[in-house]
């Protein structure tokens, strides 16, 4: 039996050792514009809206259209600071969300574009698409519609 | 480009000579045809002078024809210049298009999974009653599940998952009542270089669901083929990347309801924000020996669920099941005369009716889960299973629940946990079994998780005739390291 401690004592404290030197996660907060394709047929959207769009728990508008949510990959501040404000969940938590969706067969996460400038030409020529860039880039003329802001880590109307 | 310059250039020059010459020529010819003039030494000098004139005029037209030609080049060079970056810009911009669609199309199939490794140990006197088991600490291979998901065309996906393992070598058959014995897949690897005489184990693959499915729409998805029974945490959870506890509650472990089933599914869900209210209904073989049914009794059942992320995730259903169990023994003989003769009879029958509920929270850092399933068994007369010989088994009521709490400290991905569990069968080691357990995981990283537990179960009777338990308790003790992909 002390053998059997011993051993099991000393697997768990080397495991705890590569836990300890896991690096933690910082804190960015960006100002965001959350856009749709122009012709969309919405003109604001909530944070719940938006959650269920892109957890996949919605994968259609009410027209029939296929959603299309574009994220910023994983890891960037636009993307943090949506998770945070929308789904509410840090780094760590969606990627675990996300497998665990996948494990259970419901599907893969929304595919992410890294250039805000692709993600607008997209969301300006794809109907169903809906993504969110920094809102300082936003371009006049009504390319792409507003339909909420993320301000200080909070959902606030377009 | 630069023979042209040279050709410019020769010319230019060819031309400036001609200049030079004609000053001279026109001098001779527009003078009268006089006796010339003596050439003194003045005249000389003046000549001199208007020749010296007249070239650095050529070289001033020369130079002046010089910069014009290199403006012309440089323009001409400019305007190429701007033409190629078009073209680039152009030929990048349809990269670029390129690249986006590419990084939205799905592509035809997907390949993930996920894989557990790791240690165990079972003692107790239950442990020495487990066929092929061990009571030493070991190291198992746990899961190896790989997944392929392809979506062919729109709103349809095949998603299929198989498991990877060393069984079925060296594990115990569970066909034979009182002898389990041990499967050897011991055979020569006759491709081998040294003729065969190297010895393999060959392993299994398991066939952990293989389903076709139409989604025209949130609303109504239908499924068809081999798939998941929808009721319950547990079973959905499915992998360990997913599931909170190593150690498997004994209501799936026993089967309680069907764990996969071949049939149809309809499912799907609505929006009523920030409820997601989603339905599974289906008809299928049922619980059946094999692949076949040996009836057109099929079995029905249905989950019902919502869920909210709001104010924090939560999540709870209700699932039903009922069905009918055969099993058919055929023989076939030959009458005198020649005939075949056909005979089909059911050895065993029973019909199942089942209900299970569920619940799921996450508040805050705390995750809290309770299922609980409970099965109704009735046997169809003269077709009733027999455990020990000379006897046959009752109508039965199984039941399982668990509570299991988790809490994610704020350092390092640790998670303690504690469960319990307590389940009702039919055995004759005892009625009742209590399992409380405490686990630990650690999470490196979403994809990355170790996971210990600690369960200990004890049997217990608490009706009928009072008998000694002399096997009724079992120490597990279990670790798992997985990795999703």
């Amino acid at each position: 039996m002390r053998e059997l401690i011993t051993s099991w004592i000393a697997i768990i404290g080397l495991l705890l050792t590569a836990a300890v030197v896991t690096p933690a996660h910082a804190l960015p907060s960006l100002d965001l514009a959350v856009i749709v394709n122009p012709n969309a047929r919405v003109s604001q959207m909530s944070a719940v809206e938006m959650e269920t769009m892109f957890t996949r728990a919605q994968t259609r508008w009410s027209d029939g259209t296929p959603i299309v949510p574009i994220n910023a990959p994983p890891g960037t501040e636009s993307r943090i600071t949506f998770d945070r404000a929308v789904l509410r969940l840090n780094p760590d938590d969606v990627g675990r969300f996300w497998i665990d969706r996948r494990i259970r067969g419901l599907g893969l996460p929304p595919r992410h574009l890294g250039e805000p400038g692709s993600v607008l030409r997209v969301v300006e020529k794809l109907s169903g698409a809906i993504a969110y860039v920094p809102e300082h880039l936003v371009p006049p003329g009504g390319k792409v519609k507003v339909v909420a802001r993320i301000r200080q880590g909070k959902v606030l109307p377009p | 480009m630069r023979g042209m310059l040279l050709y410019r250039l020769a010319l230019a020059i060819g031309l400036a000579c001609a200049l030079a010459l004609c000053p001279s020529s026109s001098f001779a010819q527009g003078a009268p045809a006089a006796a010339p003039e003596p050439m003194t030494d003045e005249r000389i000098d003046q000549l001199e002078r208007a020749l010296q004139a007249q070239r650095q005029e050529f070289d001033a037209q020369r130079a002046e024809l010089q910069a014009r030609i290199q403006k012309v080049e440089e323009q001409a060079q400019a305007s190429e210049a701007r033409a190629a970056e078009a073209a680039a810009l152009t030929e990048l911009d349809a990269a670029m298009e390129g690249a986006e669609e590419e990084a939205l199309v799905d592509p035809l199939v997907r390949v993930y999974g996920f894989a557990d490794v790791g240690l165990q140990r079972s003692w107790g006197t239950i442990a020495q009653l487990i066929p092929g088991g061990t009571t030493k600490t070991t190291f198992v291979l746990g899961n190896v599940n790989l997944y392929f998901d392809a979506n062919p065309i729109p709103d349809w996906r095949f998603l299929t998952e198989v498991r990877f393992g060393l069984f079925p070598h060296g594990a115990s058959e569970r066909v034979a009542q009182g002898s389990s014995p041990t499967i050897d897949t011991t055979v020569s690897d006759d491709g081998s270089p040294n003729g065969g005489f190297t010895n393999i184990q060959w392993n299994g693959v398991l066939l952990e669901r293989a389903h076709i499915d139409w989604t025209p729409r949130d609303e109504i998805s239908l499924r068809a083929g081999w798939f998941l029974t929808p009721y319950g945490i547990w079973n959905v959870d499915h992998g360990t990347p997913t599931r909170i506890m190593v150690e498997a509650p004994l209501l799936i472990t026993a089967d309680i309801l069907p764990q996969r089933q071949l049939g149809l599914e309809a499912f799907g869900r609505f929006q009523a924000l920030p409820w997601t209210v989603g339905y599974h209904l289906y008809v299928s073989n049922g619980r059946q020996p094999g692949q076949l049914d040996f009836s057109d009794q099929k079995a029905i059942g249905t989950r019902v669920w919502f869920e909210t992320r709001r104010p924090f995730p939560m999540k709870f259903g209700l699932s039903g099941y009922t069905g009918r169990y055969e099993r058919v023994e055929k023989t076939i003989g030959l009458r005198p005369g020649g005939a075949f003769s056909v005979t089909e009879k059911e050895s065993i029958a029973f019909t199942d009716y089942a209900a299970a509920v569920d619940a799921s929270l996450d508040i805050g850092e705390l995750r809290l889960r309770a299922e609980g399933v409970s099965r109704w068994k009735f046997f169809e007369e003269g077709k009733r299973t027999s455990y020990l010989p000379g006897t046959f088994d009752a109508d039965q009521n199984t039941f399982g629940a668990y509570l299991l709490a988790a809490y994610r400290l704020p350092w390092y991905g640790l998670e303690p946990l504690v469960q319990t569990e307590i389940f009702r069968f039919s055995l004759p080691l005892g009625e009742y079994a209590l399992r409380p357990s405490a686990g630990l995981n650690i999470y490196f990283d979403p994809a990355v998780v170790l996971r210990f537990s600690y369960t200990y179960s004890r049997l217990f009777d608490l009706e009928g005739p009072e008998r000694t338990l002399s096997f009724n308790y079992l120490h597990s003790l279990a670790a798992r390291l997985s990795v999703a992909f």
